[in-house]
């Protein structure tokens, strides 16, 4: 089996994956899933993914310095100063999918951000988040818009930069395929973030509080668990989150 | 008996309430006053004693409805894995 490297660009991270993959299967899931969402290195760097190559290689030891992540064997390492994060996994698609979720989850909490459970729609230049559990609409809300205008309708990032909140398409989706060529890759100015309702789909809930907000939030982020710094750093940003609109 | 915080539990004030996540179970908790209270005197290493007399001293309410109060947050914590007995 073929060693994969794969190298991830951040800004203002850099991050080295070691894959144990096997090349077919990683090149499989890139075309059938996940190619539009990775892109080439000269793009503007404004944007948190810069790039995302690989090649193949022998000798990776990216398990070995830290800011690295490591995946073996069906374990999943990533070590940042002297924290040291593990995960276990074993190969297919769908667990592909789901490293990949953690590693995006990762990388957002560690530059001030997160994964919300939410349908991401353009509105007006910036976009509006719709987040709410499963079954709770949210497929079915992107569904009404065209695709070009949705980031996604299940998973989208967040970031907050300069007291502002961004998101971009996500390569995390459910029934609705983002099309982006409209907005390509650039951040997107989060307008609103607005929930809704676990009992009546489709319904949005009537926030008000800052206390519900927090609530709703909590609620629907996807929770890097396992790591208590982590869990502490997403709650860290979403107490900036709330200040923003309370 | 003393008690000691959940060491997988990450928790933060926001807005005038505390939530606490167990990164383990990835399972919510938000704290009401008394709860937040009790809270932070285990965080401190507190006993039951100790946190009736902090409540009763600062509430001045009944030391028997407080200790009433106290053991019954104090065994809700217990069963939602936010504390444990400190051995």
């Amino acid at each position: 089996m073929s060693k994969l490297c794969v190298y991830l660009e951040l800004v203002p991270k850099k991050i080295f994956i070691s894959l144990n993959i096997d090349k077919n299967f990683f090149c499989n899931i890139i075309d059938d899933y996940l190619k539009k969402f990775f892109f080439d290195k000269s793009f503007d760097g404004q944007i948190l993914y810069s790039c995302f190559f690989y090649k193949e290689t022998e000798v990776c030891g990216a398990c070995v310095d830290n800011e690295k992540i490591f995946i073996q064997g069906g374990v999943f390492c990533f070590s940042l100063g002297n924290q040291k994060f593990c995960f276990y996994c074993i190969e297919n698609s769908f667990v592909f999918n789901s490293i990949l979720r953690i590693l995006t989850s990762i990388i957002l909490c560690l530059n001030n951000g997160f994964l919300l459970h939410s349908a991401g729609i353009i509105k007006n230049g910036g976009c509006v988040l719709y987040s709410g559990k499963s079954g709770s609409g949210k497929s079915t809300l992107a569904k009404k818009v065209n695709n070009t205008e949705v980031l996604s309708d299940e998973l989208c990032p967040v970031i907050l930069i300069n007291k502002n909140l961004y998101s971009w398409p996500s390569m995390f989706y459910s029934e609705v395929e983002p099309k982006f060529t409209k907005y390509g890759y650039k951040l997107i100015k989060i307008k609103e973030i607005k929930f809704l309702s676990e009992v009546d789909k489709g319904k949005e809930v009537f926030v008000k509080k800052k206390e519900n907000f927090v609530d709703l939030l909590l609620t629907n982020i996807f929770w890097l668990s396992k790591n208590k710094f982590l869990v502490q750093t997403q709650m860290n940003v979403v107490e900036k989150v709330a200040k923003l609109f309370f | 008996m003393r008690y000691k915080l959940n060491p997988h539990l990450a928790y933060r004030k926001i807005g005038e309430f505390l939530y606490a996540v167990d990164s383990k179970t990835s399972m919510l908790h938000k704290f009401n006053e008394t709860a937040e209270i009790i809270f932070e005197c285990i965080e401190k290493g507190y006993d039951i004693d100790k946190i009736v007399k902090k409540i009763v001293s600062e509430y001045e309410i009944e030391e028997n409805v407080v200790r009433t109060d106290v053991e019954e947050i104090i065994e809700e914590m217990l069963e939602k894995n936010i504390i444990e007995i400190e051995k």
